[in-house]
């Protein structure tokens, strides 16, 4: 572990800094870690930020990008915070062989954003998903806990509308 | 022995096939693997056939052994290597690869032609160099089969230096290898997965913000144009090559320089450099064309007259000089030396001064250097570092004590980065702006550090055999302050390298000096190394010339290479030879000018004392002559012999005595009077580069290093 005499520890103790310390000390700094780390570290604050990362790239005395290239790597983990409504849009076998693609491109199209990403009022964070388990429904999307099965995009549209978005 | 394709060949223990074959010779196509980085068996390209050995296994990754026998080329491989191949180009702009008009075209088309994207190899910048185009016409690739895959990805230019263009990368992964596993920077990664796949910075954020230090590495080692030197990617192919030794930092990396249209078009790190050992930095590599071939540069000898300058031939320039400086008596007379000219110059100036001026004042113009220089010198008998930088690879302690290396000589990082993966610890003491400290095993970025320092000497002192009381004396008070007991600990009886930078120059820089020698670097195994800033101050030191003061405010006539100086105001009579032009040409009478690095023979010696050659790559502009080419025909002006080369010979250096520990010691710490460092780290012939290169001067503005 590396040693800072004097400063260059960050004064600031915002209250995520000490979350994230005490998911490291947990894990003992161990490079190995890694994933759990940043698994936890996602439970904490919801998503990984840039400044999270830091830290964790600099307790493991890691580069950050490679630590960002290996969270990237894993579909769990997401790097903007999620929006209130969280929507999904299944993209297993059953749903893109019956047009999951379609409407992920319909929700991509109508929230102004890529899957990953949230929306700038905060509203809507678009994730990608593998089997919500209800097949027989594809395809399917989810908005917050509301499952709606056999979308198209023009119902996508109409889904959207119900929670204020998709203009 | 080894027999690859049916010739017996020898190799070393620890080379793999692949190299066995390169050195005997055989091409076997790679695109994962380079010469600098170790073996990753990523591309599946330079596959071979094995005697004994199930499947094919890649050439880059397995180790030559006795009586193999290998096949490189059999039909099975070549056709399995094609559909590789192919893959590859499926996401990857081939046009011109395929094409049916290519032998025509690349006899009539023979110019890149610029474009903002590539969407062939007409218009790619590395057509000339290209490896995967060499591996497609090995293979004979004349048809793909896949429709092209173009990824779209912005073309990413915000940075200085360089451009990227993943559209043509082919993931091979050098870059990063190189930056992690070399530079120890990691400034780029693999991000996303899959089709996804991008080599790219956190977030996508630039690598000015991401801790790139624009060494240039990442570039070298591209196979293919993905990665390219914005100032040069369209110079198409030099017509000229010249290993050559840099002189922008006290390193002296070996460097290549190409030269075209009569000038310096590129400047690559050379693989074989004591120094540098096939690594550079972002001055050698990116600011040597833009500085040298800038519009300041004094191309006619100029006399002052009635007030002003007039360009004139040299006989006239040359007497004028010899006139006004005879008019002085030697003791009237300063000559101060930049700390870039060769080896051959220093030594006719220092002639210069002595025999033919009869013992006019000779100073070399670098505070730092001649300091350190001075010191060294009355702590050892021999001015100098005490070892050379290869200790830093066999050290278990690295001590940086006032340098910011990033800045001052960035190639270093590679070899700290090498000592720190294999274990040594680094130590470092002094502020940074490297953005990657985890190169630091302890890290005291206080103002305070020499105190630190003084703490660490004590405790070392206190616990070594030998009565070091006297000495250890003046440092009581230090021991207590933080950092000071895990520092001693870590440098206690270990084989260490203390590197000395420039850092410590406001604060008593010769009790630190005296303190360090004394205590550290006298212990067996260590090594104390001098961070000289600029190019060619040791060399120019082993000719005779150091001092310990600029130039005297009572000097009457000046004669300067360097320009930089401050003039005292009472100088009467100034003559200037440079390669730049500066503030310093409105206070001269006489004007040189002179050749610059590129343009420049002779030999520099290095910071650690490797005397290496200079070779030209150019011409000079206008009527600019080589250095030692002036002071020989002022010589000759001031009614001396002609000196040559072989006039100028110098006698052995001086032996290096063991420390004697005699020197009264000031009590270290902060020394408020001391002029400042200047705030730029690097200078050539006195002038700053970063004002010339405007890439450099966005890079130091980000860093905060300049205003
Ligand atoms: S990188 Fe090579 S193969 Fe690709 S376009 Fe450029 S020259 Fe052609
Ligand atoms: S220029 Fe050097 S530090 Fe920057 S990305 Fe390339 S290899 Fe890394
Ligand atoms: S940018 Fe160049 S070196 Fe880096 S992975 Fe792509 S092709 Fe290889
Ligand atoms: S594949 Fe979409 S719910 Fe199973
Ligand atoms: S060169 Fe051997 S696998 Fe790429």
């Amino acid at each position: 572990m590396r040693q800072v005499i004097g400063s260059g520890t960050p004064q600031d103790k915002a209250p995520w800094r000490e979350a994230v310390a005490r998911i490291l000390s947990r894990h003992g700094n161990e490079r190995g870690e890694l994933i759990p780390i940043l698994q936890n570290v996602q439970a904490e604050l919801d998503y990984l930020h840039r400044e999270a990362l830091e830290e964790v790239a600099r307790a493991l005395r890691l580069s950050m990008h490679d630590v960002y290239g290996v969270a990237t790597f894993y579909a769990q983990f997401r790097f903007s915070p999620p929006g209130r409504h969280k929507v999904r849009a299944c993209l297993g076998t059953a749903c893109h062989v019956r047009g999951g693609d379609d409407v992920m491109a319909a929700l991509e199209r109508r929230l102004g954003i890529r899957h990953g990403e949230t929306t700038k009022d905060g509203e809507f964070s678009l994730e990608r998903v593998a089997c919500m388990g209800c097949c027989a429904l594809a395809p399917v999307m989810v908005v917050g806990d509301e499952v709606s099965g056999r979308c198209t995009p023009s119902k996508v549209d109409e889904i959207l509308a119900r929670y204020g978005g998709g203009d | 022995m080894i027999t690859i394709d049916g010739k017996v060949v020898p190799f070393r223990p620890g080379q793999t096939v692949l190299e066995a074959a390169t050195e005997a010779g055989i091409y076997i196509p790679t695109l994962c693997s380079h010469p600098h980085l170790p073996p990753f068996g990523a591309c599946r390209l330079c596959l071979v056939q094995i005697e004994n050995v199930r499947g094919l296994p890649p050439a880059c990754t397995t180790p030559a052994a006795d009586d193999m026998v290998v096949r490189t080329d059999t039909e099975d491989i070549q056709r399995l290597r094609r559909s590789i191949l192919r893959l590859i180009l499926s996401e990857h702009p081939n046009s011109c690869i395929v094409c049916g008009e290519r032998e025509l075209c690349e006899k009539y088309n023979v110019c890149p032609t610029k474009a903002g994207r590539v969407t062939g190899c007409n218009l790619c910048p590395a057509k000339e160099r290209c490896e995967l185009r060499r591996v497609a016409d090995y293979l004979k690739v004349d048809d793909v089969g896949y429709l092209l895959d173009y990824h779209n990805y912005p073309l990413e230019r915000d940075d200085p230096f360089f451009e990227r263009d993943y559209n043509v990368c082919i993931l091979c992964g050098r870059c990063v290898r190189v930056c992690e596993e070399i530079r120890g920077v990691g400034a780029i990664a693999f991000t996303k997965r899959g089709h996804g796949t991008k080599v790219g910075t956190s977030f996508g954020i630039s690598h000015l913000d991401g801790g790139c230090q624009f060494c240039g590495a990442c570039v070298d080692v591209c196979p293919t144009g993905a990665l390219s030197a914005r100032a040069t990617k369209w110079h198409g192919k030099p017509e000229k090559k010249a290993r050559t030794a840099c002189t922008l930092c006290g390193v002296g990396c070996a460097i290549e320089l190409q030269g075209r249209w009569d000038r310096v078009m590129d400047a690559i790190p050379h693989m074989d450099g004591p120094t540098n050992q096939g690594q550079g930095c972002v001055l050698g590599r990116f600011c040597i064309p833009p500085l040298f071939n800038s519009k300041d540069r004094l191309k006619y000898p100029l006399v002052r007259k009635e007030g002003s300058l007039v360009p004139v031939d040299w006989d006239e320039a040359i007497a004028e000089a010899a006139k006004g400086l005879k008019r002085y008596e030697p003791g009237d007379v300063d000559i101060l030396v930049s700390p870039n000219v060769t080896n051959e110059t220093a030594r006719m100036l220092h002639r210069l001064s002595k025999d033919i001026l009869g013992g006019a004042r000779i100073e070399l113009d670098s505070q730092f250097d001649s300091l350190a220089l001075a010191a060294s010198r009355s702590l050892t008998g021999c001015a100098g570092s005490t070892g050379e930088l290869s200790a830093i690879d066999r050290a278990d302690a690295v001590l940086v004590v006032g340098a910011d290396i990033c800045l001052t000589h960035p190639v270093l990082r590679v070899r700290l980065n090498r000592a720190r993966a294999r274990g040594a610890k680094i130590i470092w003491l002094g502020p940074t702006r490297d953005p990657n400290d985890r190169l630091v095993d302890i890290l005291v970025p206080e103002a305070n550090y020499l105190e630190v320092l003084a703490g660490t000497l004590k405790r070392l002192a206190s616990s070594a055999k030998e009565g070091f009381d006297a000495l250890s004396g003046s440092l009581d008070g230090f021991t207590g302050f933080k950092g000071a007991a895990d520092i001693s600990e870590a440098l206690r009886g270990k084989r260490a390298v203390a590197l000395v930078g420039r850092g410590i120059m406001p604060h008593r820089p010769k009790a630190t000096l005296t303190a360090l020698w004394d205590i550290l670097v006298s212990t067996e195994n260590t090594s104390g190394l001098l961070l000289l800033i600029e190019g060619n101050s040791q060399g120019i030191c082993d000719a005779g010339i150091v001092g310990e003061n600029d130039v005297r405010r009572d000097a009457k006539a000046l004669y300067v290479t360097s320009s930089r100086a401050e003039m005292p105001e009472g100088a009467e009579f100034v003559v200037l030879q440079a390669p730049f032009s500066s503030k310093l040409v409105e206070r001269a009478d006489v004007v040189f000018p002179s050749l610059g690095l590129p343009e420049e023979s002779g030999t520099t010696t290095s910071m650690d004392g490797h005397v290496q050659e200079v070779r030209p790559v150019s011409k000079g502009p206008g009527m600019a002559l080589a250095d030692a080419e002036i002071v020989s025909r002022l010589v000759a002006g001031l009614g001396g012999k002609k000196l040559d080369m072989t006039t100028a010979q110098l006698g052995p250096r001086p032996v290096r005595q063991p420390l004697s520990r005699l020197y009264p010691l000031g009590v270290l710490g902060p020394e408020p009077s001391a002029s400042p460092a200047p705030a730029s780290p690097n200078f050539y012939r006195g002038t700053d580069i970063a004002e010339k290169v405007a890439d450099l001067t966005v890079y130091y503005r980000y860093r905060g290093v300049i205003p």
